[in-house]
């Protein structure tokens, strides 16, 4: 295989357990981030609209999805959450951006990188919390018209928190999910 | 005429690991063959029945060496998706098999994949509703179904690809009787009355026995010997003997039920006021059909569930919101879904779990995680994934994970369910093993069989109530009732 | 199935477009009440019942109470009418904070209209009517399908490890439950899913390239003329969107 037919392969998946795969672990993702946001507004920070604990679950699961079945499943998985948040979160329209953006970031990072180091998940941490909040950012601006320092703020805060934890958690699950031979 | 399956394996090896897990199988299934394959944990059944549907190593990649042939065409030059005109598969999950939304859209599902005209596909599914018994109940949201009526659904949507060979994999595991029972009258219409080839990873052996004309023994990833039907099940009683009882020494009561009821939100009744009482060293069954409120007591002995009427007391004491975590430290819970619980890396940490949580030292944690996993036959997996392990194996971690607790009672809901019999009887053993220690087992099942074996009290629900409550013995004495609330059957003798 | 329910997909999907782009496009509170009174009045129109809004109603009040604090500091806009220390408060926060909360139910509430009016076969069809690949635009219904078995799934886990002795009480419990409960339930996801996708490839998902499905979308032609005023009225916002930019 060359270059470009490894990239593609590390890229792109389509097969039926990928499809299918994206459509179960989205189901996963969405309660997931269900369960976190309730234990988030248990916090101060969630009083005052900070979701970290949310916020690395979400990270995470963007992450490793799109790790274990490529493009287009991350995307898919993604818009499975931002579809079914439509029940318990009002961003859920940021949420079809930031989801598919987030998965694009992860892909851009697997297509260069055998996401066997610490370091290439510390990249693709980065980028996916860092495109995510920005649209979230935007969502908090044009939906809850929040003060624009603010929502900057806040997605600031949620971005230092949320990427140290969703690239340990995402770099462990993933080494332990391919351990337990489930997912190749 | 070609046979319905030829099957030639030198090795099977899944890549990185170099364990073969099939070789030197050669095997031939004549059309129109009832098969049934058993054997020990981890013997290979599966894999063989995945070879035949060529989804290793097609789905599941692995290095196939030798050819694996249906109906005179070698797999190996037919897509995955293109199989279903050769053969229908089914799992021992129904739940995960059915895709769609209501039970039409998903016995069409198949038939809509072959391009199969609408009106043609609309007459077919109500013929298929009529024959696995679900007339008028195309329209039903799938969610709703229960496991019998959800397995029916998928045999109805396998049949819609009328293909001539049926591949299954313990089709019955999770059912009641009364589900077992119709499931299996249909395979045998089908391979009697239509020709239908059927291969089946056996789960229960009297159910399959009255169906199949040859039994295949797997040990150790290969065909390991052959018997006809008869000749198995003589030597089936022969190994598990027919009692299994261990003398009763019973003590003091460790749990008390006093006019304990339970209604759901919305007047739903889970469970009438009911009384019993259970006292150390017995080995109790509860029995009875889905539905039938056994969960709903389970999950009040659990603390899961607060009574709305009455009491229940364990070890002298009523349970309460205080005093529950106490309480669950002296009792070993074991799950229908070991799966439900596993989350550890390996297998020793995954035991351990339950005594960090109780803040035990290190050292002692390894001692007793060692000594449970050698009393449940895992001592060589210490250091495994537990994904890694088969269904059996990982049922039987779970119950590692309850004896290292050391409890003074086991409460088990289902344990065998999704295991075959060999693995029931070593499940049921342990639990044994443990009442001839002097432990009080508190057993949820709808085997009963089982029940009938191990018991030394046999408690039968029904509609919600506490309708029997007879020594393991009697049982038989009170068949009429048992046939009257559907768990036993006049043609079959038990749990047909 | 209401009237509703049985209308066209593609319908209700840009119907649901056009009141989203209209509360971004409102800048009043009046324009946002005018917006929420339309989805009332049309849901009462073909559904006879409001019942679905029910769960929407406490997640609302807990995003606005959260709008309503923040605009209370965080907000400069009006005249300063409060202070004390470092804390300011100006005139304007209420209308501000109303604003977005109004706007949030709108989107909140169209969604949530277009989601239980279209059911699953709908929107696979609508996705196939638009060239999607069916292997692709059936995967809105096997959602459809384990959405609410894994979340049974997923309490199911919770009380095993709760039974196992895992705390869940207090804050920092519920922390500590993450981990043994999602790990299990990632695990048994991913076996389901292998599973399930085996069960559809050997039922000849993926053998053609088209399929048949058991019904088919029929536009009729009110349908088709209301489909042409929504979709008009979205472009005409667009364009008073993009002009505002430049006048």
């Amino acid at each position: 295989m060359n270059t470009t037919e490894t990239m593609k392969s590390n890229v792109f998946r389509t097969d039926t357990k990928a499809l299918v795969g994206s459509v179960i672990l989205g189901i996963v993702f969405v309660i997931a981030c269900q369960v976190t946001g309730q234990i988030d507004n248990l916090f101060p920070w969630g009083k005052a609209g900070m979701f970290l604990i949310n916020g690395t679950v979400w990270a995470f699961f963007t992450g490793l999805i799109t790790l274990l079945y490529k493009q287009p499943a991350g995307i898919i998985a993604g818009e499975v959450e931002a579809i079914i948040s439509i029940w318990y979160s009002p961003l859920w329209l940021a949420f079809v951006f930031a989801n598919a953006i987030g998965s694009i970031a992860v892909s851009l990072v697997v297509a260069k990188c055998s996401m066997e180091k610490w370091w290439h998940h510390i990249v693709a941490q980065f980028f996916v919390n860092f495109l995510g909040n920005c649209i979230i950012c935007v969502g908090l601006v044009q939906i809850y018209n929040l003060p624009v320092n603010v929502a900057i703020i806040e997605s600031l805060i949620i971005i230092a928190v949320c990427w140290p934890f969703s690239t340990i958690f995402t770099k462990l699950v993933y080494d332990k999910v391919k351990k337990s031979g489930l997912a190749k | 005429m070609a046979p319905a399956v030829h099957i030639q394996i030198e090795s099977l090896t899944f890549p990185p690991e170099n364990d073969v897990v099939l070789h030197d199988i050669d095997l031939t299934v004549e059309r129109g063959d009832f098969v049934a394959i058993t054997g020990p944990v981890a013997s290979g059944k599966s894999v063989l029945l995945h070879c035949i549907t060529g989804a290793i190593p097609k789905f599941n990649e692995g290095k196939l060496c030798g050819k694996v042939s249906v109906m005179g065409q070698d797999i190996a030059e037919i897509p995955l998706p293109k199989m279903s005109d050769y053969l229908g598969y089914m799992m021992q999950e129904p739940q995960n098999q059915v895709v769609s939304v209501d039970v039409y859209e998903d016995i069409a599902f198949g038939m809509g994949n072959q391009n199969v005209p609408r009106e043609e596909m609309d007459r077919k599914i109500h013929e298929l509703l009529d024959f696995v018994g679900l007339s008028g109940m195309e329209s039903r949201k799938t969610e709703e179904l229960s496991g019998g009526q959800a397995q029916r659904v998928v045999l109805a949507g396998v049949l819609a690809l009328d293909a001539p060979i049926l591949i299954l994999d313990q089709p019955t595991a999770e059912l009641d009787p009364q589900g077992r029972r119709d499931l299996y009258r249909h395979l045998a219409y089908l391979n009697k009355e239509k020709g239908v080839t059927v291969i089946m990873v056996m789960d229960r052996t009297e159910e399959v026995m009255a169906c199949a004309n040859r039994v295949l023994f797997m040990e150790n990833g290969t065909v390991a010997k052959e018997y006809a039907p008869e000749e198995f099940m003589v030597l089936q009683k022969k190994i598990h003997g027919s009692n299994h009882t261990v003398p009763s020494r019973t003590g003091e009561v460790v749990v008390q039920v006093s006019g304990a009821g339970y209604t759901y939100k919305g007047g739903f009744v889970g469970c009438e006021p009911l009384d019993l009482t259970i006292r150390q060293g017995e080995f109790v069954s509860v029995i009875g059909l889905n539905g039938s409120g056994k969960t709903t007591l389970m999950k009040m002995l659990e603390g899961l569930l607060v009574p709305t009427v009455g009491t229940v007391e364990l070890f002298g004491q009523k349970v309460t919101k205080k005093n529950i975590n106490e309480l669950r430290k002296r009792i070993g819970f074991l799950f229908q879904n070991p799966d439900f619980q596993i989350f550890a890396s390996t297998v020793a940490e995954e035991v351990a779990f339950t005594l960090k949580l109780r803040k035990i030292p290190e050292d002692k944690i390894k001692a007793k995680v060692e000594a449970a996993l050698s009393q449940s036959g895992l001592l060589p997996y210490l250091q495994e994934h537990p994904q890694k392990l088969s269904r059996g194996q990982r049922q039987m971690l779970a119950l590692a994970s309850v004896l290292v607790g050391e409890p003074d009672i086991i409460i088990a809901d289902e344990p065998t369910s999704g295991l075959d019999e060999a693995q029931s009887y070593m499940i049921m053993d342990a639990l044994s093993d443990l009442v001839k220690q002097g432990k009080t087992v508190l057993l949820v099942t709808h085997d009963l069989s089982m029940a009938r074996q191990y018991a030394h009290r046999i408690v039968s629900m029904h509609r919600h109530e506490i309708v029997l409550d007879i020594p393991g013995t009697e049982m038989m004495n009170h068949r009429e009732t048992l046939e009257r609330i559907g768990l036993m059957f006049q043609e079959g003798g038990l749990s047909v | 199935m209401n009237f509703a329910e049985r209308m066209d997909p593609r319908l209700k999907f840009f119907w649901c477009v056009f009141l989203i782009l209209a509360a971004f496009s409102a800048h009043t509170v009046g324009m946002e009440l005018v917006l929420l009174t339309i989805i009332l009045l049309t849901e009462l129109c073909f559904s006879k019942s409001l019942k679905k809004y029910k769960v929407l109603l406490i997640l609302m009040l807990v995003v606005a109470s959260q709008i309503f604090v923040i605009q209370f500091f965080f907000c400069r806009e009006g005249h300063l009418i409060w202070q004390w220390g470092i804390i300011r408060v100006y005139s304007d926060f209420w209308r501000i904070a109303l604003l977005g909360t109004l706007r949030t139910i709108v989107i909140a509430m169209a969604a949530v209209q277009c989601l239980t009016w279209t059911s699953s076969k709908q929107a696979t069809l609508m996705l196939v009517s638009w060239h999607v690949p069916y292997r692709y635009a059936m995967l809105t219904g096997v959602a459809s399908r384990f959405l609410p078995l894994m979340q049974k799934e997923y309490l199911s886990i919770c009380d095993s490890q709760t039974v196992r002795g895992l705390p869940c009480d207090g804050i920092w419990n519920k922390v500590k439950t993450i981990l043994p409960t999602f790990f299990p339930f990632l695990y048994r996801a991913i076996r389901r899913s292998s599973e399930t996708a085996l069960s559809m490839e050997l039922r000849g998902f993926g053998r053609e390239k088209t399929r048949t499905f058991t019904t088919e979308l029929a536009i009729k032609p009110w349908e088709k003329i209301a489909l042409g005023v929504v979709i008009l009225l979205i472009l005409l916002l667009c364009a008073q969107r993009v002009l505002s930019y430049f006048y």
